[in-house]
């Protein structure tokens, strides 16, 4: 091989080089706000990108853990009144008028009842009917917040889609066109695989593992946030009991849904709205998407029957599943 | 300059080469291996071979081409009862004790939610 050769050949082979290391999305996983977040970021800016999520994902877990002493929500449900950050507030507000929004299906302020159940069983009905619990017990004035008697505040059913909403705009700032980001089981999937196709996400089998999927929905740009009675849960004389609280009763909600799984441009919103629909039942559910024009969603049932809106790209893959699409 | 017939082969060869190295994750979807991380640390583990591996505070199985966390002293146990996974993309999360085990290979799907 002569020198004519190789002087063609080195910038091919770096040439590939580029080729093959641009499609290397930068990798992380962080510990926190009680489940564990995946990032796969592709981009120039994506090591940057994932140092400052770092930064971010540490003030909301320092803002909003239930059970950091050091926390400003834990302060918060201690002292029973304080002036809150901006960031609290902000995402207090949200929770204000998404309750509102969903007529009170979703609430912020079930602290204790959410108390009662933790130690996995059935808290005592009359503890239960005694406790505070409800929105009706707290009052935000500007950025004062008051709670009344024992109540206290858990956003567990906001706080990761509005962290992933703050994800989203870092992902926007900095240039990034393509991350997958699984924060547990809600994603945010970013604009579009690097090969500019949709995003694939398997919608969870309520019957199987943790990564069984009976189905899967193709997005670009979207939050896909679900709830569900396979999470968090505890079984006794064959009833399931489930985190997932009806705020009218401070007990797990009963009715005909095992998950509810919304698909929308809002993280914050599409957390609470999975909460508040699963709390509804699909009938209401149904009847809240057809007045609303910000969402999709599949509901999984208990009859194995699958409900997707019209508006997504859904692929049923298990066949113990059967499914219709519904229409505004 | 004059291209000749062996530059074209030489060329060839190593776009050829370029573009299976790019490929080959691609199909490798049957999980062989899987990634154990804890603490910031990964390592590759092979499924071919039956193997007990001790991590901080939680014990891995390794058998029949399927991995488990076999024992944690974590309190809700959710590792331990997420059972054994071999497919590609699976994976099983012990969040208190930081532990993320992956079987390496694309999936069919990005993630799934839950």
């Amino acid at each position: 091989m002569g020198v004519f050769m190789l002087k063609r050949i080195l910038p091919i082979i770096l040439l590939c080089l580029i080729l093959v290391s641009c499609g290397k999305p930068a990798v992380d996983t962080i510990f926190a706000m009680d489940t564990v977040m995946q990032f796969t970021i592709y981009g120039e800016n994506a090591d940057e990108t994932i140092s400052a999520i770092r930064e971010l994902v540490r003030e909301y877990e320092l803002t909003f853990s239930p059970t950091r002493k050091d926390s400003e929500l834990f302060k918060l449900n201690e002292s029973k009144t304080a002036a809150l950050s901006p960031l609290f507030c902000d995402v207090l507000s949200q929770s204000i008028s998404l309750s509102k929004k969903t007529n009170g299906a979703f609430d912020p302020v079930l602290g204790s009842a959410i108390d009662l159940w933790s130690n996995k069983q059935i808290p005592d009905k009359t503890e239960l009917e005694a406790a505070s619990f409800g929105i009706s017990n707290m009052v935000l004035n500007g950025n004062v917040c008051t709670l009344s008697d024992e109540a206290s505040v858990n956003l567990g059913a906001i706080v990761k889609g509005a962290v992933s909403d703050a994800i989203y705009n870092l992902l926007s700032e900095n240039g990034i066109k393509s991350a997958l980001c699984p924060l547990g089981g809600n994603i945010l999937a970013f604009g579009t695989r690097t090969d500019g196709t949709p995003w694939n996400i398997g919608i969870r089998d309520p019957n199987g593992e943790a990564t069984d999927y009976l189905g899967t929905v193709a997005v670009c740009d979207k939050f896909v946030i679900a709830s569900g009675d396979y999470e968090r849960f505890f079984e006794k004389d064959g009833v399931r009991y489930h985190h997932i609280l009806d705020p009218k009763t401070g007990a797990p909600a009963t009715n005909d849904l095992r998950s509810v799984t919304i698909i929308a441009d809002k993280g914050a919103m599409a957390d609470a709205y999975s909460t508040a629909l699963f709390v509804m039942g699909s009938k209401d559910a149904l009847s809240f998407w057809e007045n609303q024009d910000n969402f999709e969603m599949i509901l999984v049932l208990k009859d194995n029957s699958v409900i997707v809106t019209d508006g997504l790209d859904f692929k049923l893959t298990n066949e113990e599943y059967t499914y219709e699409i519904a229409h505004r | 300059m004059k291209l000749r017939i062996a530059d074209f082969f030489v060329i060839l060869a190593v776009l050829c080469l370029a573009f299976g190295i790019w490929l080959y994750p691609l199909f490798s979807a049957e999980g062989d291996s899987a990634t154990i991380s804890q603490n910031g640390s990964s390592r590759t583990v092979s499924l071919a071979n039956d193997a007990e591996i001790e991590l901080d505070r939680a014990s891995v199985l390794v058998s029949d081409g399927k991995i488990c966390i076999v024992q944690s002293d974590c309190p809700d146990q959710v590792c331990v009862e997420t059972g054994a996974i071999s497919r590609a993309g699976e994976s099983i999360v012990c969040v208190p004790n930081k532990i993320t085990i992956t079987i390496d290979g694309k999936s069919n799907i990005d993630a799934v939610v839950n």
